[in-house]
């Protein structure tokens, strides 16, 4: 096993930088999930470190071997693809024995690998078919044990469970993260779901337009979001942004708001103190807010008052969207005894503590 | 000199001949007047010398002829397919030499004889005499007349004047000295180009229609008394080889695929110092257009074989009247046939470049005042004269027959064991045979 | 009168399905059915066209056939010119396309010119090459002497024949194959493609593994088409050599051609072309199921 590092690298097609100075390092036996929206580049970083894409400039070393100018066969790597990529002319043992009759495994070894991948994934049944003959399910497991038997230095996964449906996906969540803990492998998974980034990975990578934005483990990036992205883009539905001027009034600081004002938890002052009077954004996450409690009275400085336009009741939950004045909120409570109807005037508390404040001109995180 | 003058003489006596019986006796030209009479035409130079003049004939005897003329391969398709469904057709052409049995056997032939016996039918003057004996005879199946030669053709040995006078050799008169002299010039460099000894077709069946004159001047033949295939005999066999051996060894590279318009080209691009084949090729050979040995070339017949005999094939389109055909219809059609083939047209259509089989044509002064190359005019003469008219098999599928033979041909060519492949080839020939 | 007329338009309408059709069914009824129904009724009779009517002989034509050594020449040649000149075929198709399935500078004026000989009219293209393989006046011969080579006999020898008759086949027909098997390139999937470069493959591995068995389907298709014109491949044979010399280049169809149309045996003839049929038919139906096989992927 090993670790990967990449160093300032660049990708460019023609004139699209498509990677941009990026620098990264993946620990042994760490699962790294590479995330961002499409386009952000993720894909070709993966690419570069497994050698499908020449890379602009810039380094990748795979446990301390510079691999720029290595073939992807001599680079000790496995990949599992979006589309399975299966041979769809073998059957799926000679789909997963291929790459090992390729490196001249002796027969009895090859059996014995092919085996024992089949043994992990439940796949003995399959063998003998052909890929077009398997479910899109079965095809991803297939392509898992591809990568299985070669017992590489490194897996990398580019988004392998986008083409499955949601149940699926959740059930192979499940067991790649099993997989993970049972090979001990360095795994680096690309994927555009933060849910399979906040559940199966070690480390979080962050990427937006071809560099990096944040790097941490999922509740890290969850809890403190380098910048309004990363805020934005981890948590589902994502963090409100409501823009927002920071005032000082009776010996504390408010984020104004114009429709309502909110007092800024004492933790946050000297924070906040360098943005006095300036615009910031508030960023707060729909599930850090629930319905006002009548028994702590007003006056908390953490209510506010809005219209319930649409209540999406999901049993245990609900999605309410607020509007307050031109801005809209979005709100995940538990569902309350009394249904909520659309239209209704409705209190919702803040939790304050855990609220972001964001420079609206560097879009860094002030709190 | 002396044969000038005897062509002279006997000219002279066919002119007053002819002038006598026109005197005499005049049949009545009108007496098929009406009808109207259908023939197939090969679109041959005689077709198109012919087509325009038939107006004075429809004037003269009130006939009325419509010709309808096609390119060969396809005029032989439509006539065997008209001729074989029943259409009315009253005259065609056809080459005795390779059709005859076929038509023959097919039952589609009007013999002529009654026609050309008749007095009233058939003119005094058209003088059946006249025509060349080998014609006559090549123009007959089974001892019956079933045809009126218009085109006549054999093969001539064609030679290099030039050369032969600058090496100082004799035109070959027995085929010892062919040989011998094919071998003389054999890779010689005139004008820095390696000369071959002779050309002469070599591909297959093609071949047969000018080896056939080797084979008779070998003293061989098709068949036997039987009508067994004779091609195993020691004559036949020496024909073969022979052939086959002067084409090989001094003739041009891949004997096997010259067809005529291979064969003569070598010869008119001046790589060979002779060439057999058909007598009307002079045409080819002396158009300074096309060739680069007009004016050089001399004629001769075919040498003369071990035995001494001397026996190149003649070859014809005739026009003949189909069978089928109406008693009037049959009539008017003799007498197209009979003027198309009379002493004037015969000399007219010489003199427009169709080869007549009359010989008062070939003899007249008219034709020898224009005639650039005499020896060509003594060879051919001369050919016609010992000619044979059975150039090809004597049965009915003569195509098939002549592959076979061609396919002796190539072995020897090749230089394969001729023997064996000629005893192969009677076999076969006596299995495919249809008599 | 109209009574009458609408008592014939009404039996038409209502027997549509057979009066619309019916004059192309009878169009095809002559120009199909009816000559093979008679092809299949000449085989067994002796029938010289122009000579009496067709005499049947059962099953004689089929054991002459059987003893006729021509038929035994010509199956030889068929093979030895079909085998060749398939394989070859085939093979320089996909090396070809393989060549051309990537993008380069003037790939576009390459590819076109590439694909001339196939556009050209086959007898065209066939007289040229009789004209340039002549070994005295042809223009190849000028060319291999000029620069010091030995002149050949190309079609002029028995010993060389068929591989100059291959040669210029696979001239010929060589950029259709490319055509096909280019599409079928195409339209491969690109991932295994990558997967088999992770899994330890190098280029001619790939090849080997990956391409070759992805796209034999498609190479069979190409096979099968070709070979059902290659097998009865007659302009080309016919116009340069027809068949020579001697009886070296004559395929079996051209030996049925020959017996047809050359010696007008229609009975014979016919019972020739069914063998050549049968034989057509027989390398397809192998073919198909080899199609089968593979494109069970």
């Amino acid at each position: 096993m090993a670790n990967v590092i990449v160093k300032n690298l660049v990708k460019r097609f023609n004139a699209v930088t498509a990677v941009d100075n990026l620098s990264l390092e993946i620990h042994d036996r760490e699962f790294a999930v590479l995330i961002g929206s499409s386009g952000c580049g993720k894909t070709t970083v993966l690419r570069m470190i497994a050698g499908l894409e020449p890379i602009t400039s810039g380094e990748v070393f795979i446990g301390d071997t510079l691999v720029n100018d290595m073939e992807p066969k001599d680079r000790d790597i496995a990949m599992v693809f979006q589309n399975y990529a299966l041979y769809p002319h073998m059957n799926v043992r000679d789909n997963l024995g291929f790459g090992l009759k390729i490196r001249k495994f002796p027969k009895a070894e090859i059996d014995a690998r092919v085996q024992e991948a089949a043994d992990i994934l439940g796949i003995h049944d399959l063998l003998e078919r052909k890929p077009k003959e398997l479910s899109g399910g079965q095809r991803q497991r297939v392509a898992l044990g591809r990568a299985i038997v070669r017992k590489p230095k490194v897996f990398l996964f580019d988004e392998p469970l986008s083409n499955l449906d949601a149940k699926l996906r959740v059930a192979m969540r499940a067991e790649i993260s099993k997989l993970h803990r049972r090979l001990g492998a360095t795994i680096i998974y690309v994927t555009h779901d933060q849910v399979e980034a906040m559940t199966m990975a070690d480390r979080i990578f962050i990427m937006h337009k071809g560099t990096l934005q944040q790097t941490g483990a999922p509740m890290e990036v969850y809890l403190k979001p380098a910048n309004l992205f990363v805020a934005g883009f981890i948590g589902s539905p994502s963090m409100n942004f409501i823009e927002a001027k920071v005032i000082r009034e009776a010996d504390a600081w408010w984020i104004d708001a114009g429709e309502f004002k909110l007092r800024a938890p004492a933790a946050f002052d000297a924070r906040l103190e360098p943005h006095a009077g300036r615009t910031v954004i508030f960023g707060v996450r729909p599930e850090d807010m629930t319905a006002h409690d009548p028994a702590a009275g007003a006056g908390g400085g953490n209510t506010l008052t809005a219209r319930a336009d649409v209540v999406e009741t999901l049993g245990a939950e609900i999605f309410v969207h607020l509007t307050c004045g031109a801005l809209a909120i979005v709100a995940r409570m538990e569902a309350p005894e009394q249904p909520l109807t659309e239209g209704q005037t409705v209190d919702v508390d803040l939790k304050m503590l855990k609220t972001h404040v964001f420079d609206k001109e560097t879009s860094q995180t002030i709190v | 000199m002396k044969s000038a003058l005897k062509s002279c003489a006997s000219a002279l006596l066919l002119c007053l001949g002819f002038t006598a019986a026109t005197a005499i006796a005049q049949i009545d030209w009108k007496q098929a007047q009406g009808t109207e009479i259908r023939f197939l035409m090969n679109k041959h130079p005689f077709t198109t010398f012919i087509e325009p003049r038939v107006a004075q004939f429809e004037k003269m005897t009130g006939i009325k002829v419509a010709i309808e003329a096609f390119p060969e391969d396809q005029y032989r398709n439509k006539l065997i397919v008209e001729l074989n469904a029943g259409g009315k057709v009253d005259g065609y052409m056809i080459m005795p030499g390779q059709d005859d049995l076929y038509h023959w056997k097919a039952g589609w032939l009007q013999p002529l004889d009654g026609f050309i016996a008749d007095p009233k039918l058939t003119d005094a003057s058209w003088d059946p005499k006249d025509f060349f004996a080998s014609f006559a005879k090549s123009s007959s199946v089974d001892g019956k007349r079933i045809g009126v030669v218009i085109n006549a053709e054999t093969s001539l040995l064609a030679y290099r004047k030039d050369l032969f006078t600058k090496f100082n050799r004799k035109v070959p008169v027995t085929m010892a000295e062919l040989e011998d002299t094919a071998k003389f010039f054999h890779g010689k460099e005139v004008d820095g180009k390696k000369l071959v000894g002779i050309t002469l077709r070599g591909k297959g069946a093609a071949a047969t229609s000018q080896w056939v004159d080797f084979l008779y001047t070998f003293g061989g033949s098709w068949t036997d008394a039987k009508g067994k295939s004779n091609f195993a005999s020691p004559e036949d066999i020496a024909a073969f080889k022979f052939y086959g051996d002067l084409l090989r060894n001094y003739g041009p590279q891949g004997g096997t695929m010259l067809h005529w318009a291979e064969s003569t080209s070598s010869f008119m691009e001046g790589k060979a110092a002779m060439i057999y084949d058909a007598n009307v090729f002079k045409s080819l050979y002396e158009n300074p257009k096309e060739s680069k040995v007009a004016g050089l070339v001399g004629y001769t017949v075919i040498p003369a074989g071990p035995k001494g005999l001397q026996l190149p094939h003649v070859s014809n389109w005739s026009l003949v009247i189909a069978k089928n055909s109406a008693a009037q219809r049959q009539k008017a059609a003799w007498l197209f046939v009979q003027w198309a083939t009379n002493k004037e047209n015969s000399l007219a259509a010489l003199l427009a470049g169709v080869p007549s089989g009359r010989t008062s044509a070939w003899a007249s002064k008219e034709y020898k005042a224009g005639d650039k190359t005499p020896d060509w005019t003594a060879a051919t003469m001369k050919s016609f004269d010992i000619g044979q008219g059975q150039w090809n098999p004597p049965v009915i599928n003569v195509p098939e027959i002549r592959d076979i033979t061609g396919l002796v041909i190539v072995a020897a060519i090749e230089g394969k064991d001729v023997t064996e492949a000629a005893k192969k080839a009677a076999e076969l020939m006596d299995k495919k045979s249809d008599m | 009168m109209t009574t009458a007329l609408s008592a014939v338009a009404r039996y038409v309408d209502r027997r549509q399905r057979f009066f619309f059709p019916a004059p192309a069914v009878a169009v095809l009824f002559l120009i199909i059915v009816l000559p093979i129904a008679f092809n299949l009724y000449l085989m067994f009779t002796k029938w010289t066209v122009g000579l009496g009517e067709p005499r049947f002989i059962g099953w004689d034509n089929f054991v002459e056939i059987f003893g006729d050594e021509r038929v035994w020449n010509g199956v030889k040649v068929m093979i030895y010119f079909s085998g060749a000149s398939l394989a070859l075929e085939l093979f320089f198709g996909l090396m070809i396309a393989l060549y051309f399935n990537r993008t380069f500078r003037g790939s576009e004026a390459v590819q076109a010119i590439y694909i001339i000989p196939f556009a050209a009219t086959p007898v065209a293209v066939a007289l040229i090459w009789r004209i340039m393989l002549n070994p005295e006046i042809g223009v190849i011969n000028y060319l291999l002497t000029s620069i010091g080579l030995p002149p050949g006999l190309w079609v002029a020898s028995p010993d060389t024949v068929i591989a100059t008759l291959v040669m210029v086949d696979v001239w010929k027909w060589t950029p259709m194959i490319t055509l096909i098997v280019l599409a079928g390139l195409k339209s491969l999937p690109h991932d295994p493609y990558e997967a088999a470069r992770i899994d330890g493959c190098n280029a001619l591995q790939i090849f080997w593994y990956i391409t070759l068995p992805l796209i034999r389907p498609v190479l069979i298709a190409a096979l099968m088409l070709r070979s059902l014109d290659n097998l009865k491949e007659f302009d080309m044979i016919y116009t340069i050599t027809q068949g020579g010399p001697g009886i070296a280049s004559e395929t079996l169809y051209l030996y049925s051609y020959n017996v047809s149309f050359g010696f007008f045996k229609a009975g014979y003839g016919s019972a020739l072309m069914v063998i050549v049929f049968l034989v057509v038919l027989v390398f397809n139906v192998l073919m198909n199921r080899l199609r089968r096989d593979a494109s069970l992927v």
